[in-house]
């Protein structure tokens, strides 16, 4: 798979086909990753469809600068905090669990984790700070380095290595008291 | 869920409507600062939202658009009547231009001379052409140095887009929120009123308050079509 800026170029340059590729690379985990704010998998769904809209409206709004990556996750994570200011200041999913009961995004769970430690640690995601959870998802869940999440969340490096030291913490005191056993 | 052709489909669906919502609302609003005083524009459409972007820009940027105080006083109600500047900015928009480009315009002739002079300078919003179902609501203008500093401080940003929404909670606590972000999200300005008097910036790395005295609340009410209790 060529990569995702490739695509960008290309669509940018009129190729519709090439937009494709970037869908069919970052739907799930942009969907999965808003589905961490909203409750409603639909909805999420249906933000990350604004999400690649406003890139396909406007693609040269990216600057080449960071990865697209970065950037969608960057958008998602706007747009998501967005729905919810709009929607009565709707309070963060406090358990992912609601979400299983639709069998297609149980399906897309399935898919974006891969064992149960893994469910078990983003069903505790909610229930930290904003910052906490969206630096500790990007770093562990979508594999991004520093860099890569301080430019998908406008802080620096240090800051997500703060996040992320302060958020394993939250986390390790949450599932502890859940009765998880907890090693890392 | 949909599967990827489906939900390509949608995005593209959408992708077409932000671009024609974008012609659509797309107002040229501009701010001229002057020396001792910045004044900003703000034009509210619609009943209950504010979908409004603004540009704002500096009168002393010499590579400027065309934008002159005849289109900025004409009335856009019929697009016929637009005089042939304004038809020209229309293509522009009609051709999917951004808002950024337009940041470069500056006031000229009389407007340019007023802001020299040091007065408040209002741009009449610029109108597209698509606009049958569209009406100016009303127009207004902050003039509060301190508000329009800390807004363009904060937004950084030249273009930013604004969202508002109204949360009576109670007496002192939130009254109103106005959302900036620039177009593809990512710088979110968030303009809170705490209570009566304090207003609160916040684009998520800093946090900023500001005593807004009579004329800045009176400008925010209007804004925001909100009251400020007692």
């Amino acid at each position: 798979m060529c990569c995702a800026e490739d695509s960008l170029r290309k669509y940018i340059d009129g190729d519709k086909q090439a937009f494709s590729s970037i869908i069919e690379q970052f739907k799930d985990p942009i969907i999965f990753f808003i589905s961490t704010y909203v409750k409603d998998p639909h909805t999420a769904e249906d933000i990350a469809a604004d999400c690649f809209a406003q890139l396909a409206a406007y693609p040269t709004k990216f600057s080449f600068r960071s990865s697209l990556k970065s950037y969608l996750f960057s958008m998602a994570h706007n747009m998501a905090v967005n729905y919810i200011r709009r929607h009565s200041r709707i309070t963060f999913l406090e358990n992912v669990h609601q979400m299983a009961a639709d069998d297609e995004f149980e399906h897309l769970e399935s898919a974006m984790l891969a064992d149960e430690r893994s469910k078990m640690l983003h069903k505790a995601l909610p229930k930290l700070n904003d910052n906490y959870r969206t630096a500790l998802y990007l770093v562990y869940f979508e594999n991004m380095s520093y860099s890569e999440a301080a430019a998908a969340m406008h802080k620096t490096a240090k800051q997500i290595d703060n996040y992320v030291t302060r958020g394993r913490a939250a986390l390790k005191k949450i599932l502890t008291e859940e009765g998880f056993s907890y090693d890392g | 869920m949909m599967d990827n052709t489906a939900f390509e489909a949608l995005v593209f669906e959408r992708a077409e409507e932000i671009r024609r919502h974008d012609k659509k609302i797309r107002l040229i609003c501009m701010s001229a600062v002057p020396a001792a005083a910045a004044v900003m524009v703000l034009t509210a459409v619609g009943l209950d939202l504010l979908p409004v972007r603004s540009v704002f820009e500096n009168t002393t940027q010499s590579d400027s658009t065309f934008y002159n105080a005849d289109t900025a006083a004409a009335d856009f109600s019929n697009a016929a009547e637009a005089p042939a500047d304004t038809a020209a900015l229309n293509e522009e928009y009609a051709a999917g231009d951004s808002a950024e480009e337009f940041s470069g315009m500056v006031p000229k002739g009389d407007i340019a001379e007023d802001a020299e002079n040091g007065a408040d300078v209002v741009f009449t919003p610029y109108r597209a052409e698509f606009s049958e179902d569209f009406s100016v609501k009303e127009s207004v203008t902050i003039t509060d140095p301190a508000v329009i500093s800390r807004l363009m401080s904060l937004t950084e940003l030249p273009a930013v887009e604004t969202e508002l929404s109204s949360d009576d909670v109670n007496e002192y606590t939130i009254k109103g929120e106005l959302i900036f972000s620039d177009r593809n999200y990512d710088n979110t300005i968030t303009m809170t009123i705490t209570d009566k008097n304090i207003i609160q910036f916040s684009n998520g790395r800093s946090v900023e308050k500001l005593e807004l005295d009579d004329a800045s609340k009176k400008m925010l009410t209007e804004i925001f079509d909100i009251a400020f209790t007692e």
